[in-house]
């Protein structure tokens, strides 16, 4: 039986990165916030102090969605059959306080200016025909230029380090001199990098490439931010993503917003509440939502606002879950806009080389203790010649490494020599390594290796979308969220492209032998990729092409707000979080400034 | 495995607490052995026939860790292994035999160059599967499962229960299977067993090491007619299974003296690395497992060569060297 509780002002899905940062806003003006959080509360101290076990944090996901309760149904295409993700996987969805914003790796970017329009951009320089077929590419409603103040207080906030590479204008060498142009520089110097990126630096730079240093959320040294929270400097202790930093070196909330929304008295977090669905009134506009409480017991929470602050996923299921009469399709969804414009990320290691008698030690530091380059990322490299759009930054080589989660992806994939098949390997399991000969090569080279990866663009098309799974549930007894996605011929086409130069690059750094990828294979849902699906709710110019406008608020439901990448009409070439986290603070500071003063109506933009 | 001469068999058991720091401290050109110690009705019963039974529970969070006054990273040289223990809690001798075959074909060893064996990577398996709820990864358990076939068509259309998939596409949608980690050992063992002999016409932990890896490589290429678990799924889960107990931390069970980890020169569980580290292609640094990584604060020193730099400090603390 559902009891009514205490209205607030806003009420967030989940106490993770946007989260906190609507919190911190808006309960610094007044306001009163609840975060309903589905996992546990957590703390630096003394929940990460003795968790440099690989095996629970990493190959377990101890941080991670218990799935035996909710997963993800997945299909490669609307004709092929649909299978639930029974283990992990291919992303990394997060729960607890703070959410994934614990065990993220911190690798934090600035999008480029063609980024946010892209569509305009791509057809002015090449011509409609130039984009893919059923593509659903669309302009952002935002401009980098409206985002670079907020995208300056962030890397603040957060004591980013990083090397400049374009201070307004002017260039400076050693830095991202393709980035967009800052204000200032980073609040800290970069972090220091792994010996095969010193390699691999020197390579890209005889070759005529431009690398700089992996920015990061991550401190460099010893920080106190606007709040008063004190921070160490990274230990590179080689523990970083999938994990909680121990020394808040790495900017996770509970080091940066929660504490002084906390301060003022005016913020709630609740955990072990899992929110259901979102609850509509009459007229339509939200009225609160209803969660499941720590004794599995329905609630209902009252709130003038509801964010959806949650992961992607969890944000666009939400918003189908939430049928009334006015909004018989979900939340946001008159139009059928919701699930549509669904991109993923590419991340794959391209090319892995051995050097002899080498010792990396890539076992300590990070994953964004790297090089970079943006040579070939985007729109930065004239498309004119070649069959594809996009591209994606190609970077060596983070650390971290331990065995457990990579002895079986080296050059040399052993197989006893034994009847009765000399097949090809046709998929991961056939390439797995075994036998006397690969424990001989680890033992002699596993600290030699280096590999060379890329990240890049996703595109979205109409058959790559989000929607309810017909037939799986949840624990909460609702329909899973199903994903439709494979990599189509532009994604092909782009990876052979970038391998090839990426093949040039590791050949120029010298190994002893070395192994490129040169073809991607279609996409599956088991193998780890990369925890950023984007897309599903995104942010437009006007309720015809978009399910928000430019703050994340909800065209049909006006006193819903989106935050997170759900907004993003595709994905760039990096990591999604530092945009989403610039646009939240514009989104966070007008809610804040002008919402309230007018309730229930759309902002003006 | 067993070994009578054991020189350890019939001394006296004592509880962890009462090791004393020399026995816990990994020392100069000596590989720690620790002895931890589960003495039950079984066990007395067995070390009273002169076999060795050793569990593998945590040392007590008590015991200091101090580490030693000077840090000397010299190579650190091969000794021989100490027995495998003898007390599965799960499997039956039977399947221990052929998990203990299979695995050694998978990471190959001797007491010189130790591999899945010497590793106890059987036993980390068996504890998994006897720690069953704690252990194993989060699984979606809800039906319809899936169901291959092969050629163009399915049997039919989709039912209540049942998704058909074309069995070449099975492996992108990951594991599917719907019975649980412990069926599927035991169904899988029984399955190689069952080949074994109708393809050599012995027990697979009797045949040569050329006929136990025909019938693994039959395995991982989907050449058999296993099924629940098939084989391609139950030769990816032991291969998982072998490098978990070849890498993980020794407190599970596997990586006995962090054999996994020295034969690749991973330094396990350490708290920090200065710069330098970063870049220096000497020895290294022993290894640590998580036991032996002690707490800290900021401001501590966590070795003498890595100062945490106390929160909220306008400068990084110089390092004494």
């Amino acid at each position: 039986m559902m009891t009514k509780l205490k209205k607030v002002d806003v009420v967030t899905v989940g106490a993770g990165w946007t989260a906190s940062v609507m919190a911190q806003k808006l309960t610094e003006a007044g306001y009163h916030v609840l975060s309903l959080e589905q996992g546990p509360v957590r703390w630096t101290n003394p929940d990460f102090k003795h968790n440099h076990d690989p095996l629970r944090y990493h190959v377990r996901h101890a941080m991670m969605v218990d799935l035996s309760k909710e997963t993800w149904t997945w299909r490669p295409d609307p004709k092929s059959p649909t299978l639930p993700m029974r283990q992990y996987g291919s992303f990394n969805p997060g729960q607890g306080m703070g959410g994934s914003a614990i065990h993220w790796s911190g690798m934090l970017w600035r999008y480029l200016q063609t980024d946010y329009n892209y569509r305009t951009h791509h057809i002015e320089r090449y011509g409609a025909s130039k984009l893919p077929e059923g593509n659903r590419i669309q302009d952002w409603p935002v401009t980098y230029e409206e985002l670079e103040p907020y995208y300056d207080q962030m890397e603040y906030d957060l004591g980013a380090s990083g090397q400049a590479g374009n201070l307004n204008g002017v260039k400076i060498e050693g830095g991202n001199i393709f980035e967009a142009p800052r204000s200032r520089p980073y609040p800290l110097p970069p972090l220091e990098v792994t010996t095969p990126s010193i390699i691999y630096a020197k390579a890209c730079k005889e070759l005529g490439y431009h690398p700089f240093p992996q920015p990061a959320g991550i401190t460099s040294r010893a920080y106190v931010d606007r709040f008063g929270n004190m921070r160490s400097g990274c230990l590179y202790c080689g523990f970083c993503t999938r994990y909680g930093c121990e020394v808040d070196a790495k900017a996770m909330p509970i080091n940066t917003h929660i504490p002084p929304a906390l301060k003022t008295g005016r913020y709630e977090i609740r955990p072990y509440s899992k929110v259901t669905r979102i609850n509509l009134g009459p007229d339509g506009l939200a009225t609160g939502v209803t969660y499941i409480d720590e004794n599995g017991q329905e609630q209902e929470q009252p709130a003038d606002v509801v964010m959806l602050t949650a992961f992607t996923f969890t944000n666009v299921r939400l918003l189908l879950l939430s049928r009334s009469q006015i909004h018989p399709n979900g939340v946001g969804n008159d139009r059928g806009l919701v699930g549509k414009n669904y991109t993923y990320q590419h991340w794959h290691s391209v090319s892995i080389g051995m050097f002899d008698s080498r010792k990396f030690n890539l076992f300590a530091g990070n994953t964004s203790t790297q090089n970079v380059i943006f040579d070939f990322q985007s729109d930065v490299f004239d498309h004119k010649d070649l069959d594809f759009i996009g591209g994606g930054m190609i970077f060596a080589t983070p650390g971290e490494w331990d065995p457990l989660s990579n002895v079986t992806s080296f050059p040399k994939t052993l197989q006893p020599k034994v009847p009765p098949t000399d097949e090809k390997p046709k998929d991961d399991e056939e390439k797995l390594p075994w036998g006397q000969e690969w424990k001989d090569y680890l033992k002699a080279h596993w600290n030699g290796l280096a590999d060379i990866e890329l990240q890049g663009e996703s595109l979205p098309y109409d058959d790559q979308y989000l929607d309810l799974d017909p037939v799986y549930k949840g624990a909460d007894g609702q329909p899973l969220l199903r994903l439709t996605f494979d990599w189509h011929d532009n994604d092909k086409k782009m990876y052979a492209y970038i391998a090839g130069k990426i093949d040039e690059i590791m050949k120029q750094m010298g190994p002893t032998e070395y192994k490129t990828t040169k073809e991607l294979d279609s996409y599956n849902i088991h193998k780890y990729q990369s925890t950023h699906p984007t897309g599903g709710a995104i942010m437009g110019s006007d309720p015809g092409n978009s399910v928000t406008n430019k703050y994340g608020q909800v065209w049909d439901t006006p006193n819903v707000f989106i935050t997170g990448a759900a907004l993003y009409p595709q994905n760039a070439g990096v990591n999604p979080t530092g945009n989403l986290l610039a646009l939240c603070y514009m989104a966070g500071d007008a809610i804040r400034d002008k919402y309230f003063k007018n309730q229930n109506k759309l902002l003006s933009t | 495995m067993l070994n009578k001469n054991d020189p350890n068999a019939g001394e006296a058991q004592r509880p962890s607490e009462h090791l004393s720091e020399d026995e816990l401290l990994p020392q100069k050109n000596k590989i720690t052995r620790r002895q931890f110690l589960k003495v039950s009705g079984a066990a007395a019963t067995l070390i009273g026939a002169g076999f060795v039974l050793q569990a593998c529970e945590p040392a007590s969070l008590n015991v200091p860790y101090a580490p030693p006054a000077q840090l000397e990273y010299d190579a650190i040289p091969d000794a021989p292994m100490e027995p495998l223990p003898a007390g599965y809690d799960f499997f039956t001798s039977q399947e221990a035999k052929i998990v203990e075959a299979i695995t050694s074909r998978i990471f190959p060893g001797t007491p010189d160059d130790p591999g899945a064996l010497e590793a106890g990577v059987p036993f980390y398996i068996d504890k998994i599967l006897s720690w069953y709820k704690g252990k194993v990864q989060y699984t979606y358990t809800e039906g319809p499962f899936a169901k291959t076939y092969e050629g163009d068509q399915p049997p039919g259309p989709d039912t209540e229960h049942i998704v058909y998939v074309k069995k070449a596409e099975i492996s992108r949608y990951g594991f599917q299977d719907s019975i649980d980690l412990k069926e599927i050992y035991h169904n899988g063992l029984k399955q190689v067993e069952d080949y074994a002999k109708q393809k050599f016409g012995a027990s697979f932990a009797y045949l040569t090491t050329e006929q136990q890896d025909t019938i693994l490589k039959e395995m991982q290429f989907g050449k058999t007619k296993f099924e629940k678990p098939s084989d391609k799924e139950f030769f990816n889960i032991l291969h998982e299974h072998t490098v978990e107990g070849m890498f993980a931390d020794p407190s599970y069970g596997g990586n006995r003296d962090m054999v996994g980890w020295k034969l690749v020169g991973y330094p396990g569980a350490q708290r920090a690395y200065t710069p330098a580290d970063l870049h220096d292609e000497g020895p290294g640094r022993p290894p640590q497992d998580i036991m032996m990584l002690h707490s800290f604060h900021p401001g501590q020193k966590a070795n003498p060569n890595v100062i945490v730099p106390p929160s909220g400090s306008e400068e990084l603390p110089q390092p004494n060297k």
